[in-house]
């Protein structure tokens, strides 16, 4: 298993030119290119701002701070695990063709989402200084560490997605269906302490709750995580990055007879 | 590239592909008894609902069969190999093992030395990215760090000789025009095994007789080339030893002209 590591890391400079050509390609023939990255957050702000002032009298001040930030990192594991369920497919061109530690392509996507998630956060931190600057906290200095747990269990799903998919191409469509039912058992667009009575149970499975904590706490509430969330947080982390790169390496030499 | 530094796998493991390159060494590629096994997948078989399904209907059962069985070979510094065979002999699937594509089920493969496949219809692209990008995607893959790759790219834009081509998506490239930038990628990056798949059958004269002109030149500097082609006159022009395959098993390892000769014999009887 350490050497599935340093195979991928003995090719870092096929990662590193698979990521900036991913992000060049993603912006080139925009007329804003990078922009998009930052504008696109900013339309959901929008977007929310709408729905929820108008329409449901919201507190936007907030909520939407609230809001963005359980919404950014969870956007940044969604479009990562969708995408990676058509890594090795759709770099079936390399898997093919010539060696390359296959690892590399559901990395690879995930960095080129971390990106996103980075200039996502930057979007977030124009708009709270700009219109609510009172809701800055010192405790976004937490983020570095929210931001490395995240990262190292997304990439750990990536892994594992992109290898039932190999073997299974339509897991894609039943992720599709699980992800967007999934989105609203997570604390995200409404308040924990009010989330429904009969999820309250289930935010101590969700997977994906302590993830979005680790950003909510510091962005939202001015707070660091409590000690269990980031524990929990780490756990799941490490747990998905063993069971992905195990899983991954295990069967990435039958990927051959599949692609 | 560096020497690795970490200690060699355990010989014998199945399936253990095991790449030492260190400068000055010889270069080798040795397969012991390889076997590679396919299966014949239907689409039902690569969905889960098929899978489950299967299940009650009894759809589930795979077909196997070996690509290649029992295949032993070693290809040493100085050789230049023809590959002859029918089409499904396993000739492909010999290179794609050689060039760790394929790990093997059964049997230890060793290479030393950088290895630059050319495979069947163009190297590995991006179809969405330029000519010029692809060329450093793949020299990072041969350890070209980007400034390197830069001061290699005019000398691999003249060989590939596509025009303005060189900067458009490679989607909207020939077959012709892919196999030229896939073979002036491989040699430029000056790897010490080139293998070399039925590329030549796509270009045109003048590209051809550049090429082969460039093959001699790499075999005089001791490159091992490995040439799978249905073209028996290219063999026995370029080659020093050939083998023949047949239904994934070596029949014949021998001089170019014993070999061909064989098989021609064999195909028209």
């Amino acid at each position: 298993m350490l050497q599935f590591f340093q195979d991928i890391l003995q090719h870092r400079e096929f990662l590193r030119e698979h990521v900036l050509q991913a992000l060049r390609s993603k912006y080139r023939g925009s007329v804003l290119g990078f922009a998009w990255t930052l504008l696109n957050p900013l339309m959901i702000c929008l977007a929310f701002a709408f729905i929820f002032a108008a329409v449901n009298n919201t507190n936007l001040e907030a909520f939407l701070p609230y809001f963005l930030a359980g919404y950014l990192p969870w956007t940044f594991f969604v479009t990562s695990a969708t995408g990676a369920t058509l890594s090795i497919l759709g770099n079936a061109s390399y898997v093919n063709r010539q060696y390359v530690p296959k690892g590399i392509f559901p990395l690879s996507l995930v960095l080129v989402n971390f990106v996103d998630l980075l200039a996502g956060l930057v979007s977030f931190f124009l708009v709270v200084t700009l219109v609510f600057p009172s809701r800055l906290h010192a405790a976004a200095l937490f983020l570095p560490i929210s931001l490395a747990i995240l990262l190292v269990f997304v990439v750990g799903v990536a892994f594992l997605f992109a290898t039932i998919n190999v073997f299974f191409r339509d897991f894609n469509f039943l992720w599709g269906s699980i992800s967007f039912v999934w989105f609203f058992v997570v604390p995200i667009l409404f308040m924990p302490q009010n989330t429904p009575a009969a999820l309250r149970g289930l935010n101590q499975f969700n997977v994906m709750y302590p993830m979005v904590r680790l950003f909510q706490d510091p962005l939202a509430f001015g707070v660091i995580p409590p000690l269990d969330i980031i524990g929990l947080a780490m756990a799941y982390a490490a747990i998905l990055l063993v069971a992905g790169s195990a899983v991954f390496f295990r069967w990435q030499r039958e990927f051959y007879m599949y692609v | 590239m560096p020497p690795m530094s970490r200690p060699a796998l355990p010989g014998g493991e199945p399936g253990a592909v095991r790449r030492v390159v260190a400068s000055g060494e010889a270069r080798e590629i040795l397969l012991d008894n390889i076997g590679v096994k396919y299966r014949l997948l239907t689409e039902d078989q690569r969905t889960m609902k098929g899978r489950v399904l299967g299940i009650f209907t009894g759809g589930g059962m795979e077909a196997e069969f070996w690509a290649l069985r029992n295949l032993s070979l070693q290809v040493r510094q100085g050789d230049v190999l023809g590959v002859v065979g029918a089409n499904g002999s396993g000739k492909s699937t010999l290179v794609r093992v050689m060039s760790r594509i394929i790990e093997p089920v059964e049997g230890r493969v060793e290479v030393r030395g950088s290895i630059s496949p050319m495979l069947e219809l163009g190297g590995a692209f991006n179809f969405e990215l330029t000519g010029r990008e692809n060329c450093y995607l793949q020299g990072s893959l041969h350890s070209y760090k980007h400034d390197q790759m830069t001061e290699l790219l005019p000398e691999i834009q003249a060989f590939a000789d596509i025009g303005p081509f060189f900067d458009v998506p490679v989607k909207t490239y020939s077959t012709g025009m892919i196999s030229r930038l896939a073979f002036a990628i491989a040699v430029q990056t000056k790897p010490d095994i080139l293998l070399v798949d039925e590329v030549f059958s796509v270009g045109d004269e003048n590209f051809q007789r550049k090429s082969a002109m460039r093959m001699r030149k790499l075999i005089d500097e001791g490159v091992i080339v490995v040439l799978v082609t249905h073209n028996t006159g290219l063999i026995r022009q370029l080659c020093n030893r050939a083998i023949w395959l047949d239904r994934g098993a070596l029949m014949e390892d021998n001089k170019p002209n014993e070999v061909c000769e064989s098989y021609m014999r064999h195909i028209t009887r």
